[in-house]
């Protein structure tokens, strides 16, 4: 039964070296997950602002301040989540903003796909526009988010 | 010709689990997309590889191709369908081929493309469980191959052991292997983050979800084993400290250790180091497992298959990779050593902290009683053996320890414990204390069951009243903040009731050992018809017996009643079975079940002429609790494992807060 | 991200606390004792018949372990007392041996049985434990086997 054999390995080889003589690239499939609803409170982490306002409600959560008891009022603990609802909103907001790349130089955010600064002319540092992550020197495609470094070499 | 399809898939698979692994890792250093491709596509040819072999044995097993040494010596021409498909796991060679197509399995989702991950740890992951698949290929494909020819077709096989005729039998090693198998994934996932150098939060995420998986999987099968020793064998207790069965429960408490450290660094970024080498440490734990069952290198144990070359084999994997992965563990030390440490002895990151001590202490007790034939015949040159009563002492006191820490540890918080939040803990220190002094004042309970007793006592009050408080608070969250429990309760907390559940079943499980360990009965009785014995608060009386001839077997089947308080409640039936294939008799337990106790018949001889019987008479009180108790392992990982559904801070931005 | 409820002492101590470092010791050292005391009374020689004949009168009182073979026709079995008696075989030696319980099952001609106990000064082995290796698990078949099937 070795013509068996040598059929499964010729199957086994082929499918496998495929990508080799292919052009392909490391581009994460699909669309962005959606952000995930952790919140950090105090230094620990919570699965999200409810399991966060449970935990105040059980007397455990944010440690080293007033915990609710039971003699807190409703209005009180209704309150306090709604500022805290606010400030990470805007916490949010300023982290959505810092992912953008800024110009070493000048200070201008980079539009996605320049690859030199449009006010100041500088080139373009080694940063992956879509991730933020750091290039390393030879890099073809990004090690966190895999989008191909533009000016690398393809291959 | 299936044999050799069989063998040819295997040698591929190896080809291809060692290219898988070699791609991964150049494919990262050269910055090749195109090898890295091809090693997901080498991890998904692997597999189907594995499958075709193992549906060839399968094939070979179901058809009796008595041609085939492992079909000879685990299948006959009387077996029914559904064992000789078991005997796909009888064997070492069998179940190293399951072993491989489970990991195999897992490894699948470890290639999976992955959004949030960084493509180097995936990477590296990749290639540590591609090596972990060529490695037993390798060993499938040299020295412990299933697929051997004998010179000539045998009329028929040996056949099965009518003991592992039982239903748990054919269950009891799957769920094991898998348990065995998953513990690969996480091993893989720290292993690649080491060689990559980061930890992220998505990669956390996931390292849980497979611990759980594989602490699930493992947990159930050590369960499942434990109630087939309970039925088959007929002797009435489920454990033996037999070398094997400690190799399957040393992992399971590591990897209960593991479970812990896990969550405390998603939520407090603690016991980063501790987390990767128990990571590390469970699945070379597992390998060591696998070890002890097929090379029985203490001897003298009740399970083992033969010695075999393999068992060389996998000792020199597990000295490699210990070796391996202590210097990956060192190298990233600085990486692994987080801002974060423990601030307050007490606070839920102190408990863990000395439960993990006392499960690895459990563990590290186990191992070294159980290693110890090996230790005293290395050194001294005599093989000194530790008896079942080294580990009831040892693992007696550090359960208890556990319990304890078990019934204070959810009533805790993260970082620091508020003075206020202790008061919670009167409730089930009340618990205990009421339970001890109940039993303390009974004449039936000496002083140490008692105390047992109240310690479980508080645990699983520590355990409700955490439950109770959690549903109360979340109905005050609800009127107050309506948006965030519109997911709905148990949507939102499963992580919590996962813990609970499992914290609950624990104390249940201790009660049912403590139970059955402290306060059973046995009467060995020779009965004629009409005379009973009394057991307990039973009478069990003989009734009748009848006999059948079938082509495998001489059934004799004996009709017991069972009265209480003179009423007569049940109708017990053990047989007492003559298998020809082995030529000799083997007895099926009859039990009846309640809550309070199990009644436990057994018939251990027939007089000539069928006039008297003897019978093995048990009763073991709380029985039932231990299997109900351990099966909640699996609710609770189901639980912690789903993924939850939270509230949409967006939305709530958006709409705002609702008032009442 | 932070929390408006987020306060109190952000401290992170620089050495692991004190605390947790004697919690740590405390069990460790605890688990070591505890280890160290079970094994008393609990030690076993894991002897073979012949080591065990070997060591003649040495051999009486001592905690042992012993593995042989089943004579099928020595076993005695009276269930009203339970007394169980058999003898067992090894490399041309045999023993006897007595144990006050059940007889196990597949208690048959061939079976490996191992007994834990003591040998006693009539020589008789007075054993604790009875226990059968798991059978279909210990044979290895070779092909001498399968042409002894054959034949049959």
């Amino acid at each position: 039964m070795s013509g068996l054999a040598l059929l499964l390995a010729a199957a086994a080889v082929g499918y496998v070296s495929y990508p080799l003589l292919r052009q392909c690239s490391e581009r994460k499939p699909g669309a962005a997950p959606a952000e995930a609803e952790e919140v950090e409170v105090g230094g620990i982490l919570y699965e999200s602002e409810a399991e966060w306002a449970l935990e105040r409600l059980l007397g455990r959560a944010c440690a080293g301040t007033p915990t609710a008891t039971a003699r807190t009022s409703r209005t009180d603990l209704e309150g306090q989540i709604e500022a805290w609802v606010a400030s990470v909103r805007d916490e949010r907001r300023r982290t959505r903003a810092g992912r953008r790349v800024l110009c070493q130089a000048c200070g201008k955010p980079f539009r996605p796909g320049d690859h030199y600064c449009a006010r100041c002319g500088q080139p373009h540092p080694a940063i992956c526009v879509h991730c933020g992550a750091r290039y390393r020197l030879g890099d073809r495609f990004c090690t966190q988010c895999g989008a191909a470094v533009p000016g690398g070499r393809e291959r | 010709m299936i044999a050799e399809a069989g063998r040819a898939a295997l040698l591929l698979a190896l080809a291809m689990a060692t290219y898988g692994a070699a791609a991964a890792v150049l494919g990262m250093r050269w910055q090749r997309p195109g090898l890295l491709q091809s090693a997901r596509r080498a991890s998904l040819a692997t597999f189907g590889l594995v499958s075709l072999a193992v549906v060839a044995l399968a094939g070979l097993l179901l058809g009796r191709d008595y041609q085939v040494l492992y079909v000879y010596e685990h299948v006959s021409s009387s077996l029914s369908t559904l064992y000789a498909a078991s005997a796909l796991w009888a064997g070492p060679e069998g179940s190293l081929l399951v072993w491989l197509w489970l990991v195999s399995f897992c490894a699948l989702f470890v290639g999976r493309s992955r959004w949030a991950w960084a493509r180097e740890v995936q990477a590296y992951s990749l290639a540590a469980i591609s090596l972990t698949q060529g490695f037993s290929a390798l060993v499938l494909c040299t020295v412990s191959t299933p697929f051997i020819l004998l010179p000539a077709r045998a009329a028929d096989g040996r056949g099965l052991n009518p003991l592992l005729e039982n239903l748990a039998m054919v269950f009891h090693p799957p769920a094991l292997l898998a348990g065995y198998a998953a513990y690969a994934v996480p091993f893989a996932y720290v292993v690649g983050a080491l060689i990559g150098g980061r930890f992220d939060r998505q990669w956390l995420r996931s390292l849980r979800g497979w611990s759980l998986v594989a602490w699930a999987a493992l947990g159930l099968g050590i369960l499942i084993g434990a109630r087939w020793a309970y039925l088959e064998p007929a002797w009435g207790g489920f454990w033996t400290w037999d070398p094997v069965e400690n190799a399957s429960l040393i992992p399971w408490l590591a990897g209960t250790a593991l479970l812990h450290v896990v969550a405390a660094w998603e939520r407090r970024g603690v016991f980063r180091m501790s987390a990767a080498a128990l990571a590390i440490g469970t699945f070379l734990l597992c390998m060591l497992g696998t070890l002890i069952a097929r090379a029985d290198p203490v001897g003298g144990s009740l399970h083992s298959f033969a010695p075999s070359q393999a068992g060389y084999l996998v000792g020199g994997y597990l000295v490699v990779a210990a070796l391996a992965c202590t210097w990956l563990l060192l190298r990233r030390r600085r990486e692994l050593r987080g801002a974060e440490a423990v601030e307050q002895a007490l606070s839920r990151e102190g408990a863990i902290l000395v439960g993990n001590l006392l499960l690895v202490g459990l563990a590290v007790a186990i191992l070294l009683g159980t290693l110890f034939p090996v230790f005293t015949q290395a050194l001294w040159g005599v093989r000194i053996t530790l008896g079942g009563a080294f580990f009831e002492r040892v693992s007696r006191p550090l359960a208890l320890a556990g319990l304890l820490l078990l019934g204070l540890a959810p009533l805790l918080s993260w970082r620091r414990t508020e003075a206020e939040v202790l008061r919670l803990v009167l409730v089930p220190v009340g618990a205990g204390l009421g339970t001890w002094l109940v039993l303390a004042g009974m004449r039936r309970f000496s002083a140490p069951a008692a105390l047992a007793f109240a310690v479980i006592a508080f645990a699983a009050a520590g355990s409700v009243q955490e439950l109770l408080r959690s549903v109360s608070a979340w109905q005050r969250l609800g009127s107050v903040a309506p948006w965030a429990v519109e997911a709905g309760h148990l949507r939102t907390n499963r992580r919590r009731y996962g813990m609970l559940v499992a914290h609950l079943g624990a104390a249940i499980l201790a009660a049912g050992v403590a139970g059955h360990g402290l306060y059973s009965i046995e009467r060995e009785v020779t009965l004629q018809r009409g005379e009973s014995v009394t057991v307990g608060p039973y009478e069990v009386r003989f009734e009748a017996l009848s006999s059948e001839i079938l082509p495998a077997k001489e059934r004799h089947v004996a009709t017991v009643g069972v009265y209480a308080g003179g009423r007569r409640i049940a109708t017990l039936r053990p047989e007492y079975n003559y298998h020809h294939s082995v030529r000799d008799y083997v007895a099926e337990v009859a039990l009846r079940s309640t809550l309070r106790d199990d009644l436990y018949v057994a018939v251990t001889g027939i007089a000539e002429g069928a006039s008297s019987a003897t019978f093995r008479v048990r009763l073991h009180p709380l029985m039932l609790w231990l299997w109900v108790g351990g099966a909640a392992i699996l609710p609770a990982a189901a639980l912690a494992v789903w993924p939850a559904k939270h509230p949409s801070l967006r939305a709530a931005a958006a709409g705002g807060v609702r008032r009442r | 991200m932070r929390g408006v409820t987020d306060g109190g002492a952000d401290r992170r101590p620089d050495r692991p606390l004190w605390k947790v470092l004697v919690i740590s010791l405390v069990a460790a050292a605890a688990t070591i004792y505890l280890i160290a005391s079970s094994m008393q009374g609990a030690v076993l020689y894991a002897l073979t018949i012949p080591e065990l004949v070997a060591r003649g009168s040495a051999a009486i009182g001592q905690a042992v372990r012993v593995q042989g073979t089943l004579v099928g026709r020595s076993v005695v079995y009276d269930a009203s007392r339970p007394l169980l008696a058999f003898e067992l075989r090894d490399g041309g030696y045999t023993l006897r041996v007595e144990y006050m319980g059940a007889r196990p099952e597949m208690f048959r001609d061939g079976a490996q049985v191992i007994v834990e106990g003591r040998l006693r000064p009539d020589s008789v082995f007075e054993a604790q434990a009875v226990l059968l290796k798991c059978p279909s698990r210990y044979e290895s078949a070779g092909p001498a086997d399968a042409a002894e099937a054959q034949r049959r």
